[in-house]
C-alpha cells in the first residue's frame, strides 16, 4: 500500500499511489492513515486522484480511518474519479465528508475559512 | 424442496432472464488477490458487449462485493475454498452466477442489504454494512440457493442488454 504526504500550510495531504483500495488492501490502508494521522493535528485532506476503484471494504477503511483521527476531526476527500464518486453517492457517505475536485480547491478553501 | 422434482416443467417461454452465451467461466480458490484477478479478467471477457465505463464499474463492484463476501464469510481465512464465476449475456443484460462450498448465507438467506444507518442508527459512521447494500442496489432478479453443501447467487446486472 504505497502512500506519501505533503504538508501544504495546515494541511496534511496523504496521497493514495494506488489504483485501488479494495478488501485486499482495506486494513493496510486504515493502518498506514493512523501512522499518518496520529502525530499530527493538522488537518487532513486525503488524495484519492490515483484510485480507480475503491469497494465496500475500501469505503469502511475511509470512514475508519476519519473515525480513528479521534472526535471532531475532518477528513476531506480530493479527486474522486466518477466509480469511487459513484460508491460514495450511492452509499450517501458523501454527505460525512467535505469532498473538493483537487488538492489546490481543497487547500484554499481553508485560506477562504480561516 | 428437492429439485428433481421440477426438472421437468420447462417453462414454455424463456423468462428476460433466460441466460444467453458463456462470456467466461472460471474457478479459483477464494482470496481477495484471486477475486482481484477474477474480477479484472471477467471485465475483459466483457469487452464484446461495449459497455461505457460506467456500466463496467458496476459491474466491477458488483462482482467484487459478491465475490469478496465469499472469500470473507463463505470460508475460513486460512482455508480458503473453491469458487466458481460465470458470466452469461443474456436478453436483459448480464447474468451473474456464483458457486463456493462454504458457509450458508446467514439464516439461509441473502441479507436484505439495508443501509448500515437504519440497522444501526447511532453510528453515523459506519465502517461495515455496505456490501449487500450496494449489490442490492445494481443487481436485478437476485436467487440464492443451497443444494449438497454448494451456495448458488444468481443475479443480473442490466448492462448491455440485447434487443429483441
Amino acid at each position: 500500500m504505497q502512500m506519501s504526504t505533503t504538508e501544504m500550510g495546515d494541511a496534511l495531504v496523504v496521497k493514495v499511489e494506488e489504483t485501488r483500495i479494495d478488501a485486499a488492501v482495506a486494513v493496510r490502508f486504515k493502518d498506514k492513515m493512523l501512522e499518518h494521522t496520529e502525530t499530527t493535528t493538522k488537518r487532513i485532506i486525503l488524495d484519492l486522484e490515483q484510485v480507480e476503484f475503491l469497494d465496500s471494504s475500501g469505503l469502511g477503511a475511509v470512514v475508519g480511518s476519519m473515525k480513528q483521527m479521534g472526535r471532531g476531526r475532518r477528513l476531506d476527500l480530493v479527486g474522486l474519479s466518477p466509480n469511487v464518486d459513484k460508491v460514495f453517492r450511492m452509499t450517501r457517505m458523501d454527505s460525512v465528508f467535505r469532498i473538493f475536485d483537487d488538492v489546490e480547491s481543497a487547500v484554499q478553501d481553508i485560506a477562504h475559512a480561516s | 424442496m428437492p429439485h428433481d422434482a421440477v426438472l421437468n416443467h420447462v417453462p414454455a417461454t424463456p423468462p428476460a432472464t433466460a441466460a444467453g452465451g458463456v462470456l467466461s467461466r472460471t474457478a479459483f480458490r477464494a482470496t481477495f488477490d484471486n477475486v482481484r484477478l477474477a474480477v479484472s479478467e471477467a471485465l475483459s471477457a466483457l469487452d464484446p458487449l461495449n459497455l461505457s465505463d460506467e456500466e463496467l464499474g458496476s459491474v466491477q463492484m458488483i462482482l467484487a462485493e459478491a465475490l469478496n463476501n465469499v472469500a470473507e464469510h463463505a470460508y475460513p481465512t486460512n482455508n480458503p475454498g473453491q469458487v466458481k464465476l460465470v458470466l452469461r449475456h443474456g436478453r436483459a443484460g448480464v447474468l451473474i452466477e456464483i458457486r463456493d462450498h462454504g458457509q450458508p448465507m446467514p439464516n439461509g438467506r441473502p441479507p436484505l442489504g439495508r443501509h448500515p444507518t437504519e440497522t444501526q442508527p447511532d453510528d453515523r459512521l459506519p465502517e461495515g454494512g455496505f456490501g449487500w447494500f450496494l449489490i442490492r442496489q445494481l443487481a436485478r432478479d437476485l436467487i440464492y440457493d443451497r443444494e449438497n453443501g454448494e451456495n448458488f447467487l444468481i443475479f443480473r446486472i442490466a448492462v448491455g442488454e440485447r434487443p429483441a
